[in-house]
Formats: structure tokens, sequence, C-alpha cells
């Protein structure tokens, strides 16, 4: 290996290019202006956030949309501090981000010193792993680390924070090609025995489904898990985050199952005797009720992650692997069994339930309703455009009635729940993708939060489209205080301020306001074709709910309708 | 929380940083710490923790698989407490017996294998090494000359 002398800057930029990084996201501060110093010439790209929330969903985004490892940068406390929602966003989907934080000099530390906080303890509940060097030789082996973390087993984000004295100082380099990390199996391989097992289990079951999760995504397991439905013709249901993972128009697709999931998913999940879940960890917000979940139905449970399984619902079969090896294995174990095709009162059922539910709109008559204009937005989006959400009703809309034809082209948060994240995602993704159209799903109430983003759409020439459902509330916790609380509305009504149009254009966006289905499908698809950002105010009721609707406890099958 | 005295070994990375990984796990899921036990191991890149804790099944189960999952711990192993080898080090700080009483109370050490390290005036420091229950009931049986002050390792366990 060649050695050369760098300072722990230097080093950290090289060891990023190295890593094949070359888009970062992030604001500069006092203790980690070495690392801006050296990152200008660099050839790195960096886009300046103006907050360093935002800057970390613009990592995660531009993870998700591409594969990639997303960076964020920040300065040492407050800079810190605000990335922590971007991470813990990205741990919660498992989201390969790695963050760099500038830190006090290493003689500080401990010292309560200016912009001083003890990040890798912040950070420590909302990393897969986190690093600080503590001389200049130790940044290439961090980076080498973080990224081999970040991206292997169950990825997820990892920390390097870098005091500046380190950041400072010359040493001699050394770029190490691989790290050891003691104890650490990013893969297992999956038990053959186990998969035969599964293999049995699904061809003997008389209504399976498969539960299809993010981790098939992931994995780049999408072609297989589609091989698998087609040959054994078992429907295949998603979890929110595994929308993408199984073209929405297929026969076969049920759309997503949970707390907001589509009729015929929730209903045939609940009929069905083997639940085949590949790549998903049977959140509460999926099964609702863990107990009414599993009773009278077997579970086979496909994940990398060995503490995934069986955690949350027992599964009788295992398979712990990564779901390219596994799939493949249960593929390959079903061809020498099995000629495949089966017509079964199963799948007559699916395609009656289908026919059924597929589309259709609980709880609106308007023309001019939230799931009508998302099912624009759906005919208008090429197949490849991507569509990132925010939190809240008009993400649960999306949910149910935005058809994903494609992996990777809907991003939304969904173990952390996180306002405010999809527009900077959508700056990451359109980062990421330039060629691609990036449609912001977008309540009122979470574009405000990191509104401020618009600025960084603006002057860094990442157009995106952001469609802003204005209900004038927190109208997801309304829809619950209308529910559950007896209509005693308490901190949701946000007002007519700001005038989302006036507030886009004040940061040389372009904006409209649409009042009618032909209205918005004109101005989104200019807007489309536009060469800067652009909002779409589009003022919806107030009196507007998301059905169908499974209370928290409920079994799935317990839907309010209307 | 309810549940029995549980034993977990754990094999982790013997570098800063690791005990605070494996605390935090504690603290999240509301585990009542008995005791942590903290030592070297035969390889110095290894530390070996052991914890003593009460805790349900489904609890156990979750610190188990959190713990797997925390890059730095090599190996997690639920001891079950029937079939391992538990000890703990107990030095106690009591009340010097009277001389009436002196009978008695090396009744006491014997009884429990326990070892008079030093009297000075008016204290006398004893040491046992013993399974932590045996400790307790130690401690009760030299309560009567008055406890001033104890330091116990917490339980170290093998199998």
């Amino acid at each position: 290996m060649k050695v050369v002398v760098l300072t722990g800057a230097h080093a950290l930029v090289e060891a990023l290019k190295r890593e094949g990084v070359d888009t970062v996201f992030g604001i500069p501060g006092g203790a980690i202006m070495p690392v801006y110093d050296a990152i200008k010439d660099s050839g790195i790209r960096h886009v300046l956030a103006r907050h360093e929330q935002s800057a970390a969903h613009m990592a995660d985004g531009f993870a998700r949309a591409s594969g990639r490892v997303g960076v964020a940068f920040a300065t040492s406390g407050p800079g810190a501090t605000n990335l922590l929602t971007g991470i813990a966003t990205a741990y919660m989907d498992s989201v390969p981000v790695v963050a760099v934080t500038g830190q006090v000099p290493t003689h500080q530390l401990g010292t309560d010193a200016f912009q001083e906080i003890d990040t890798i303890g912040v950070f420590n509940p909302v990393t897969k792993y986190s690093f600080q060097p503590r001389r200049a030789s130790e940044v290439p082996p961090s980076v080498r680390g973080a990224f081999f973390l970040a991206t292997t087993g169950r990825t997820g984000p990892v920390l390097i924070d870098v005091p500046k004295d380190v950041q400072n100082t010359s040493e001699e380099m050394v770029f190490p090609d691989r790290v050891e990390i003691r104890g650490y199996v990013p893969e297992y391989s999956p038990d053959s025995t186990e998969v035969e097992r599964a293999a049995l289990m699904i061809m003997n079951s008389q209504r399976p489904v498969i539960l299809a999760g993010a981790g098939v995504i992931k994995a780049g397991a999408t072609d297989l898990l589609a091989a698998l439905a087609e040959r054994l013709m078992v429907p295949v249901a998603t979890t929110l985050m595994g929308k993408g993972s199984f073209p929405e128009n297929h026969p076969l697709s049920l759309g997503p199952i949970g707390m907001h999931g589509t009729v015929h998913a929730n209903r045939l999940i609940m009929e069905s005797d083997l639940v085949v879940n590949i790549g998903a960890r049977f959140s509460d917000r999926s099964t609702m009720n863990p107990g009414e979940f599993s009773r009278e139905r077997k579970i086979v449970h496909f994940d990398i992650d060995p503490t995934e399984v069986g955690k949350n619902i027992k599964a009788e079969v295992r398979v712990v692997g990564n779901l390219r090896k596994s799939l493949g294995m249960l593929l390959e174990t079903i061809s020498k069994i099995s000629n495949g095709h089966r017509e079964t009162e199963w799948t007559k059922k699916v395609r009656e339930f289908r026919k059924e539910y597929d589309g259709r709109v609980f709880g609106s008559h308007l023309e001019f309703s939230s799931p009508n204009i998302i099912k624009t937005i759906r005919e208008i989006l090429p197949p490849d455009g991507i569509v990132t959400t925010e939190v809240g009703q008009h993400q649960m809309w999306a949910e149910l009635y935005y058809k994903v034809l494609r992996p990777r082209t809907f991003i939304t948060s969904g173990g952390l729940g996180t306002m405010g994240f999809g527009f900077p995602a959508a700056i990451g993704a359109k980062a990421a993708l330039p060629e691609s159209q990036v449609v912001d799903i977008a309540g009122d109430g979470s574009f405000l939060m990191t509104s401020d983003s618009l600025a960084t759409s603006v002057t860094e020439g990442l157009p995106v489209v952001v469609c802003v459902f204005n209900n004038s509330s927190l109208g997801m916790v309304a829809q619950w205080q209308k529910v559950f609380y007896g209509g005693r509305y308490s901190g949701v009504w946000l007002g007519s301020t700001p005038d989302f149009v006036q507030l886009a254009k004040a940061y040389r966006a372009e904006a409209t306001r649409v009042q009618s289905l032909e209205e918005f499908s004109s101005a989104f698809k200019q807007a489309l074709r536009s060469e800067v950002a652009t909002v779409i105010d589009i003022p919806i009721s107030p009196e507007e709910s998301v059905f169908p609707f499974v209370p928290p406890g409920s079994s799935l099958k317990e839907m309010i309708l209307k | 929380m309810n549940g029995s005295t549980r034993v977990f070994s754990l094999l982790v990375v013997n570098k800063p940083g690791v005990l605070f990984r494996v605390t935090n796990h504690f603290r999240r899921r509301n585990f009542n710490i008995e005791s942590v036990a903290v030592g070297p191991t035969g390889d110095p890149g290894l530390s070996k923790i052991t914890v003593t804790m009460s805790a349900d099944e489904v609890s156990a189960d979750l610190f188990v698989r959190l713990l797997r999952r925390t890059i730095d711990v090599v190996e997690v192993e639920a001891l079950s407490t029937a079939g391992v080898l538990m000890k703990e080090l107990a030095l106690v700080r009591v009340g010097a017996p009277p001389s009436d009483e002196r009978q008695d109370f090396e009744g006491v050490v014997r009884g429990f294998g326990a070892t008079v390290l030093s009297g000075s005036g008016d204290t006398v420091v004893v040491e046992l090494s013993a399974h932590p229950e045996r400790v307790d009931a130690f401690l009760t049986g030299l309560s009567r000359w008055g406890i001033r002050d104890v330091s116990r390792t917490g339980a170290v366990a093998i199998r």
C-alpha cells in the first residue's frame, strides 16, 4: 500500500472519494472548517442545506433513490443535534447514510467547550455504529469502516465524529481496502433445510400470501420476488416500506396491509393460512394486533437480520440471510418439486377481491379529493418517476392510492414517521438521479417543517415538485381527535398562513394554487417541465379523513371504511 | 419488573464506549439490573461482561436481540441459573463482636467459608466469595454486629 502524508481533513475527503462519493449534503461551522476547506477543490459536489435536519434527509433520499450511500456533513454541537432527527429517520428505515460531524479538539473533549456536545453519546441509539478518530491516521480506516458497516448486513446510518485537531494534523496515511470489525457477521448463509421447509410449507398451503417489505428492495431481489409469486400464483401484499418491491398494477398485487392498508390486502392476509414474510419486520403499524395476526395461520419469515426473525411475530420457519441468496435457493427448491402455476379457489378469490377493491376510494365522494389527486399524479408521472412523502394523511392517501411500479420510486419515512422528511428527501433523490422526475406528496403541516429547503432546491438547481395537500390543519391528528377524542380538536388548526404560493415565490421557486382536478392536472404537467422547484398548493377539505382505518389494537379485519 | 433472575454472559471488544452501548439497552427497556461485572479474558482484545437482572422471558429475549445487533458485542449467552457456576466476591466491614460473642461471630464466618482480613479497633473486615444468594445470607448472619460498609463485585458466572 502506498503511504502519503495528508491532514486528517484531506484524508477524509480522499477516503470519501475512494468510496465513490460524488455528492455530500451539509452545512459548515467552526468545528468542521478544515473538512470544508479540503472538499472545496476535491471534485465532490457539496449541496448546501439550510438546516442540518434537511441535510440528513437529503442524504437519506439520495440513498433510497439510488441504492448508494448518502453522506451528510454538519458541525459540532447544534449542527450535530440538528442532524439527529434525520439520522434517526434513516436508522428506523435501515438506510445507508454516513454522517460526518466536526467536533471540538481532543484536548477540549468533555470540558463543555463552545459548541461541544457528546455527539457519539447522543447518536448511539440511532446509528448502527460510530467512529471518533483520535488521531489523523485513524481517519481512513474510520471512513472505510463506516461505509462497510453502513452498506452490509442490515444497512443503516453510521457516524464519524472528527475532532478539529484531528482534521488539522498531518500524518502518514494508509487507505485500507478492508477493515476487520470483530464479531460483526454481515450476512449468514441461508440454511438449506429451512429453505426446503419453507418451500414445502408454501406449496402445501391452501391460502398463502406473501408479505414483502423494504428488505426485498434493499437486496435488489424484486425480480426474484416476482418470479416466486408468478410461479406459484401467490398474491403479494406489502408493508408501507415494501411499496415498490412488487409492481402494484400486477394481477397478484394486493397493495399494502396495515392501519391504512387496502381492504383486499388486510382481509386476504387475515383469511390466509400462511404468511410468507420476505424482508419485513412485522411492525405494529403493519400487523396492528400481533395475537390476532398470527392466530390461525403459519408464518415463514425471510430476513437478513437474525434479530428480527421471530421478534414481533413467532415464525414456524425462519430463513436468515441475504434475500437474493435465500429467494434464489427457494426458487430452485420449488422448481425441483413443482411445475408451478395453479389455479385454485384462493387465486379466484384474489381476483374477485382485486376487482372489487383495487383502487376503490373510501370515505370521499368528491371529484376534487385527495385520493383522486393522487391517482392523477400516478397517471401523469412516468413509471420511473420518484414520489416522496411527508408524514400524515397525505402519506396514507399515497400509500393507498399511489401505485408504485418500480423499486426505489416511493420514498417515505415509515419507521420514525418524520414530518418534514419528504421535501429534502426529494431534493436528495433528484441529486442522485437528475434525469428522474421527483415529486413530494406533502401536507401543509409537514412541508412547513423543512420548507427552508426551497432555498437549496432553487440555488443548487435541483428542481422537484411539491404537491401540498393543504387542509390548514394537522390532519392526521385531527382525524384521531375526531374518532378517539369525541371531536375535541386541540392544537391542530394551522390557520390560513402561510400563503404557500407567496412563500415559494419568496424563494424564487414557481408556485400555483389549484381548485379542481383539471387545474391540478395541467399545473402538475407544467411543473414537471419546469427548470425550478414548483409548489402546487392544493386546498382540500379538513373534513376529509383517511379510510380504510384500522383502530390501534384491533385486528386487520376490523376496518373502519367511512 | 416481573420475572426471574437471569444471567447473561457477554463477550465484547475491549475498547472505549462498548460498556456504554451495552448498558444503554438496559435503560431502554427499563431492565432492572442486579449486577454488572466487567473483566478481562484470556484474549486481550476481548472483555467479558456478566449481567444479572430480573426479567421476564419476553424482555430477556429482546435484550439478547438488541445485544446481538450491537457491533462490538461478539457473543451473547443467556445462562440458565441452573447449569452455571456463579460467584460473587464481597468485602464486609462489620462491627467487632464483644468478647462474649466472639465465638458466635467466628461460627458465622467459618460456616460460610469466609475469611477475616483485618481487624482494626472496633470493626473487622471479612471476605466471602460465594453465590450471590449465599452472600445475602452471610450479610444477614453478620447484621447483629452492625454492617458498616459492603463492597460486592456483582456476580460472575461460567458454564
